[in-house]
């Protein structure tokens, strides 16, 4: 269990640790049957070829989700996610490596609460940039 | 193509519109089998959990809102005649008020927002942008979802 981060000892451009992930097809269809969404590009791999595309994709969703865990497993118990976000510019290949990175791009208070802001983004293996977002968590503060 | 053949009539009187709203019963089976489809890291579905972290009882992995789908929208902007037939999701984004949590009865209402037309390498592109509103038995509303649709 990674330690509680506190909101005194975060640094502006400290960035989280990285998550991998790498969606097989049963992931996939799991995903597809918890969350109703049915789309063929996400487990017809002739119907997706025959749309361009290389192969079955992962659900947007899904990438959102793991981008989501790499932010509320580096947050604690004691963090609160406000609002998180993305943009869907490159899709993922069942079978291929997803980076879910995340970097604190802003630290400050409002409304009582002490906010940290993170830019939050997913790579593939080539590198690119694919899913960009920002998240907003509220963190404990030290006695 | 001329924006206004890309925003139609039938697009037009859409907006600002509530969908139906559909009422789901945040059941610990399901947050169970979403959060294992997504490997959250953490067993925030079970009761003993949740008592040891010290949250007030038990709540959902934040992405289980998509989970809860009102199709009503998307239904009627898919099967509206439109001489743009691809529909992809552009953005998502949840804005959380209030924790969900197991045994919650949660309603969902979508809303479309704004229609705009972008240029693109290949085209025109039309940008549905949409508000989805999560109610909980007592009122509150939990979290708001912005999301766009991509048509090209």
């Amino acid at each position: 269990m990674p330690l509680q981060p506190y909101w005194d000892d975060i640094t502006e451009g400290q960035e989280l640790p990285v998550l991998v992930k790498q969606p097989s097809t049963q992931q996939i269809a799991k995903f597809a049957g918890a969350s109703g969404e049915f789309a063929k590009i996400h487990y017809d791999k002739d119907f997706a070829i025959n749309s361009g595309l290389p192969g079955v994709i992962a659900h947007g969703w899904l990438t959102f989700s793991f981008m989501t865990n790499a932010v509320t497993g580096w947050m604690g118990k004691q963090g609160m996610l406000k609002k998180i976000g993305v943009s869907y510019r490159g899709v993922h290949p069942a079978g291929e490596d997803i980076y879910c990175k995340a970097k604190v791009t802003k630290k400050y208070a409002a409304n009582n609460e002490h906010l940290v802001e993170l830019e939050i983004w997913t790579e593939n293996s080539k590198g690119q940039r694919t899913v960009p977002g920002s998240a907003i968590v509220a963190l404990p503060v030290k006695n | 193509m001329p924006e206004d053949s890309l925003i139609t009539e039938e697009l037009k009187q859409l907006v600002g519109q509530n969908s139906e709203t559909l009422t789901f019963s945040v059941d610990k089976q399901w947050v169970r089998r979403f959060a294992e489809a997504i490997d959250y890291p953490e067993p925030v579905w079970q009761e003993e959990y949740s008592q040891n972290a010290n949250y007030d009882g038990v709540v959902v992995p934040p992405t289980f809102l998509c989970a809860l789908r009102n199709d009503n929208l998307r239904k009627k902007l898919h099967d509206m005649p439109h001489p743009l037939r691809t529909m992809v999701n552009g953005s998502s984004e949840l804005v959380f008020n209030k924790p969900v949590r197991v045994g919650d009865e949660i309603s969902v209402t979508d809303t479309l927002v704004n229609v705009t037309v972008q240029e693109r390498k290949k085209g025109k592109m039309l940008v549905l942008t949409n508000q989805v509103s999560y109610t909980n038995q007592h009122g509150e509303v939990v979290a708001l979802g912005h999301n766009t649709a991509l048509r090209f």
